[in-house]
Formats: structure tokens, sequence, C-alpha cells
């Protein structure tokens, strides 16, 4: 699906990946974890489009694809689904009129017909119960006075409606209490299947107890120093970074 | 044409047009303005509320009074129809009886060229002084007046449809409008009004109007002030407002070459509550400049200001919110805030908070910003697969939505959603 070769980033003029190599298969799901400033988040963003951060070599390739002469939402078109570290909110723009355009964007990429309010009022509020959200978010602006856990509900909340092919979750179990960490793993583990695949950049291992990784990948000052299973999460929990880096 | 010449200009068609047909209340107005006119001077920058607006490309042109009632004119696409039987029109600041429908029992609403002698005596009652304000335009307004329209709203009224004033300007070539506009709202009573300004074609012209408004004890006024021309328009509005009065208003220029609004309000009474709001849309090389003043000079009243702009191509808005409480006027509430969207690198924006605040117990505080676009609320709703003009679109509109809310006419916010939709953000120059 995802294929990563040799990738190079820079932020600002400073070169924050260097040469990054990774494949994700359907059905899988890979991990990255890495130390503060290892480039986790750039790499996230790097594969979403944003402008601030430039490719200056190497390639990305999805489905057959290259991507990086894609524009963000052609990305998303194809997609792609960037849930975010820091969610951003708009004031002014309802969950649903943003959700319901965003849908209907997509969908026309896929020759699918638009929904009708309550078709989509429907799959909605299915989503949302998965989520144990209050409808009273749909009328609300998108992510404005939102807590922590609730932007990122509210990102899966948006994942699970767009459906893309590859989620990106960019620290999603940063500022999470348990029991939201427990809400929005199993959001993620409910859009799971054999036909998408999930790519999760976090810094600890606790949201791999419920997302479970097939591979886990450390990134260190721009470049993966090391792959494995599963089980390489819960050595790094046990022994830290620095164990690796040695 | 010398602007340095452009009074005598005026003042001689003055000489030449006399006060022989007019009545007796326009011939006083013009009277009481002449003197003052006479000796008064067009300002330069060099005047602290002109500072940022620079009329020399009024005085490059010349404008003439127009005579005579043009009313053979289809209004279809010009005019807000949902209540197409309260709609008063002028066109060229001239009352027209045959465009106008209107039917109504509960209040007094005249023309001033026509009012009867007993409503010239009302209005004299209630508005002794013809100019609150005066300064050279004001001035201008009145030794030319000649029309507006009188609005006398007994106590205890309300009336429940919205009443259209419809400023039809531009139908005769460089047209000088100078409609006065008096208003007295009623004890207990409401009104809301929307005066809409619409240019009739691309014929240049100034439209110079003056509203004049009161409001008395326990009333309640909506005020919609709608420009969308393609032209000169100065215009002052004066409300002065009684205990108990709740005021709302709409300030909102979507169109127009040179715009300066003056909108001042006393608030001479407790428990007042007056909202000034304002959106505008600059474009091409439009002037937008929206000058307020609110006065406290009574206790236990507030003031709730908001005007937002948004400002392409090489257009150029200007912000003055002038805010004075007086001495006496403690537990006074007052809040105001300027928001600007630049979406072009040769727009401009100038905005000035002004509080003077002369009581020690009072809530005031005021925010202005000028920005572009969120880079990263873009990026976001674009990371959902929605394409880059949506996005800005749908930016613009959130930016716009805190004053489009608050308007409760259905038929004002689904018109200016368009509008905004309609605005062409400029690619090239995006990057700020």
């Amino acid at each position: 699906m995802l294929k990563i070769n040799n990738l190079y980033a820079k932020v600002e003029g400073n070169e924050i990946l260097k040469g990054i190599n990774i494949e994700i298969k359907k059905g899988e799901v890979h991990a990255i974890m890495g130390p503060n400033g290892s480039g986790k988040s750039t790499l996230a963003n790097v594969l979403a489009g944003h402008k601030n951060y430039e490719v200056t070599k190497g390639e990305i390739i999805f489905e057959g694809q290259n991507f990086l002469e894609l524009s963000i939402e052609d990305r998303a078109k194809e997609g792609i689904f960037l849930a975010f570290q820091y969610p951003i909110e708009i004031p002014g723009i309802s969950n649903y009129t943003f959700l319901k355009t965003a849908l209907s964007e997509i969908r026309k990429k896929n020759s699918l017909e638009e929904l009708d309010s309550k078709e989509f009022m429907e799959m909605l509020k299915e989503k949302m119960k998965i989520l144990n959200m209050d409808e009273a978010f749909i009328q609300r602006s998108v992510n404005q006075g939102f807590s922590g856990g609730e932007k990122k509900r509210n990102e899966i909340l948006q994942l699970l409606m767009l459906n893309p092919k590859l989620a990106l979750l960019d620290e999603t179990d940063s500022g999470l209490d348990i029991d939201a960490l427990k809400i929005v793993s199993n959001g993620v583990n409910v859009f799971r299947n054999e036909n998408n695949a999930v790519l999760a950049v976090t810094h600890y291992q606790r949201l791999l107890n419920y997302i479970v990784p097939d591979f886990v990948h450390v990134l260190s000052k721009g470049k993966i120093i090391r792959s494995g299973g599963k089980e390489l999460a819960l050595e790094l929990e046990e022994k830290g970074y620095d164990w690796i880096k040695e | 044409m010398d602007k340095d010449k452009i009074k005598d200009f005026y003042l001689h068609q003055i000489e030449m047009f006399g006060n022989s047909n007019v009545n007796s209340l326009l011939k006083d107005i013009r009277d009481s303005a002449y003197d003052d006119f006479k000796s008064s001077t067009f300002p330069t920058k060099k005047n602290e509320d002109w500072k940022y607006t620079d009329v020399t490309p009024l005085l490059l042109k010349k404008f003439s009074r127009i005579d005579g009632v043009i009313d053979n004119i289809n209004l279809d696409n010009f005019y807000f129809n949902n209540f197409p039987n309260n709609l008063i029109v002028f066109v060229d600041g001239i009352f027209s009886q045959s465009l106008s429908k209107f039917e109504n029992d509960n209040f007094i609403i005249e023309n001033l060229a026509n009012l009867s002698f007993q409503n010239q005596e009302l209005l004299k009652k209630y508005f002794s002084d013809f100019l609150s304000k005066k300064n050279i335009f004001t001035l201008m307004n009145a030794v030319f007046v000649n029309d507006g329209l009188f609005i006398f709203i007994p106590d205890n009224t309300n009336i429940d449809i919205p009443l259209q004033i419809l400023y039809l300007n531009g139908k005769s070539k460089n047209a000088l409008i100078t409609p006065k506009n008096y208003f007295y709202i009623g004890k207990n009573s409401s009104l809301r009004i929307i005066v809409n300004n619409k240019s009739f074609n691309n014929h240049l012209y100034f439209a110079n109007d003056y509203f004049d408004v009161m409001l008395d004890k326990n009333s309640k006024l909506d005020f919609y002030n709608i420009q969308n021309e393609n032209a000169f328009h100065y215009s002052y509005t004066k409300f002065l407002m009684n205990f108990d009065s709740k005021l709302t208003h709409f300030s909102i220029s979507l169109d127009g070459k040179f715009i300066r609004n003056d909108i001042v309000s006393e608030l001479n009474g407790e428990n007042i509550e007056c909202n000034l709001n304002g959106l505008y849309l600059a474009k091409s090389d439009n002037l937008v400049d929206n000058h307020t003043e609110i006065i406290h000079s009574k206790p236990n009243s507030m003031s709730n200001e908001i005007y937002k702009g948004i400002m392409t191509d090489k257009s150029h808005g200007v912000f003055n919110g002038k805010i004075f409480v007086s001495p006496n006027a403690q537990k006074t509430n007052s809040f105001q805030s300027n928001k600007n969207i630049l979406l072009s690198k040769n727009a401009k924006v100038d905005t000035k908070p002004q509080l003077e605040i002369f009581a020690d117990d009072v809530k005031c505080s005021h925010g202005a910003t000028v920005g572009t676009l969120d880079e990263q609320a873009k990026f976001y709703i674009k990371s959902r697969g929605i394409s880059e003009k949506v996005a800005e679109k749908m930016l613009l509109k959130a930016f716009a939505c805190e004053i489009i809310e608050k308007i409760n006419i259905k038929e004002i916010q689904k018109h200016l959603s368009k509008e905004i939709s309609n605005l062409v953000i400029d690619k090239n120059n995006s990057e700020i």
C-alpha cells in the first residue's frame, strides 16, 4: 500500500528526516516510536503533504502512485488520513458542515453519490456511539472549546466517517486518560480491516497495548535504527530509548 | 477640476437652485446649515478624523443635485423581496410613491418633501436641532437636502415585519444624493429597519445621507444599513438612546468605491443596550472607512461593538472606534473588537481603538487584529480531502459568522453568505 524509499525532508532549513525506508501492506499496523525530536511528527506531516515540510530526496509511493506530486487534498482523496496530534479549532464551522463537505469530496472521488442528510446523520450517529460522543457535538464548531480527549475522539470520528485506506495516528494517545485511551483505541480497532492499514506514531508504548502493531520501528535523529515485532515496543518501554541508541 | 475650487462649485449650485419650491421644513434645514457650510473646508489627512482617508478622489469629481422623480424602473433585483409590501423606495434620493408599496395605519411614515404641516411640527418637536453633528459632509447634506424619510412610531407599538428602505442610486449621471432621515421610536415600541443602498447602474454618484434616530424609553430597534454600490458614499447616523432602550445596528458594506460611515450613539439613560456590528468586504481599489463613537453619559449601560473586515485586491479598510465614558457613567460595561483579514498583500487596513474613560468603576475592553487566513486551519481542512478553494471559503464564512449569526432576517443572512462565497482570493498574493 505505502512505500517510503530513502526519504529526506527539511523543516525551515533543518534536515529532520535522513533516509527513511518503510513498507506497509494492507491489513498491517505499524508503529513508529522514538524520543522527542526524532522526526516522528515530521514524517506524519510529510505524508499528509504539509507545505512547511520540504522533501529533498527519496519517494513516497501510495497504491502505486507518486505521492509527492499530489496536493494535500488529493492525498486525502486517495485514501490517507492524518489524525492530528493537536487538532485545530475552527470557530464558525460546525462539525456537521465540516464532515459532510469532506465526506462528499471523498465520495465524489470514489464515484459514490453524496449521502443525503438523513443517511449522513444515521452514519454519523452510529460512529459517534462507538466513540461515546454526545450528539451535541454535531452542531458545535470543529474542536472549539473541546477538551484534549474530546479533540482526539473527534479525530477518530473523522477517521471512521471518511474511512481511508491508511490511517496515520500522530501521538493520538497524548493527553488521554486511560478511559479515553480505551475509547479512542477501540475506535481505531473498529476502523481496522484486512484492506486498510494503520501507521501509529507514538512516544510511549501504552497505546500499543490497545492498538497492537505488527511492526515496530524505532526512529532516532531522522533514521530508523531498528525494526521488529510488537515485543520491541515492550523492550523499549522497559529499557528506554538510550538502550537502543548505543 | 481643481479640488480647492470644488466648494465654490457646490456653493454656486446652491445659489442657482434657491429655496423657492420646497416646503418650509426643507428650507429651514437648508438655512440652518448654509453659513457653516460656507465657512467649512473639506478635510485633509492632517485632520485627525480623516488621517487614514484621503478625500481627494471625491473632490476631483463634480456632482450635481437632480430634480424630479424617476419611477419607470423594474425593481426586481434590487431589494430583499420577502417583505414586498413593506417597501419604501427612493431613486437618487427622491421618494418614489409609485415604486413604494406600503400599507400602514399604526404609525407615521412620510417623505420630507411631502411632509404635512402637522408632521413637520412633530418632527421639529423631537428633532429641534436639525443637525446634531456639524462637519462639512453633514452640512453639505443639509444645504442640499431635497427629500428623505420621517418615521414616527407612537408609544406601545410593535411593528413585526421589517421595513425596507431602498435607496436606489445612480439613475442619473453624477448625481449628488442627499436624503435626510428622521426616525423616532416611541416608548415601549419596536421596529426593524433595513436600509438597502444599491447602485442602479454604473453611473458614478455621491450619496451623502444622514440618519437621526431617537429611541425613547424601553424601545427596541434593529437597524440594518447595507451598502452595495459602486460609488462614493458618506453616511452619518446618530442614535440618541433613552432609558432601557436597546439598539442592534448592522453596518454592512459589500461594495463601494469610497465609503465613509460615521456612527454616533449617545447612551443618555440607564440600562441601555447598544450593539454596533459591522461587516465590510472591500474589493479592487475600494476604500471602506468606519468611524464609530459610543458615548456613555449615564450609569449602568452596556455597549457591545464588533466590526469585522475582509480586504482583497488593493482595497483599504479603516476602523476607528471611539468609546467615551463620562465621569458619572459608573458600572458601564463596554466591549469593542475589530478583526480584519487581508487576502492580498496589496490590501491594507488601519485600525484604531480610542477609549476615553473618566469613570473608575467600569468594565471596558477592546481589541484589534489584522491577519490572513490561518494556514494551520487550512491544512487541517484540506487534509480531509477538501479543496483549497472550498477550505478558504469555509474559513471566510467562519470569520464572518460571528456577525452573520446575529442577523435575525434569514434573507440577509443568505445574501451575505453568498457575497462571501463570491470573494476572490488573490492566489499570487496569498503569501504575505
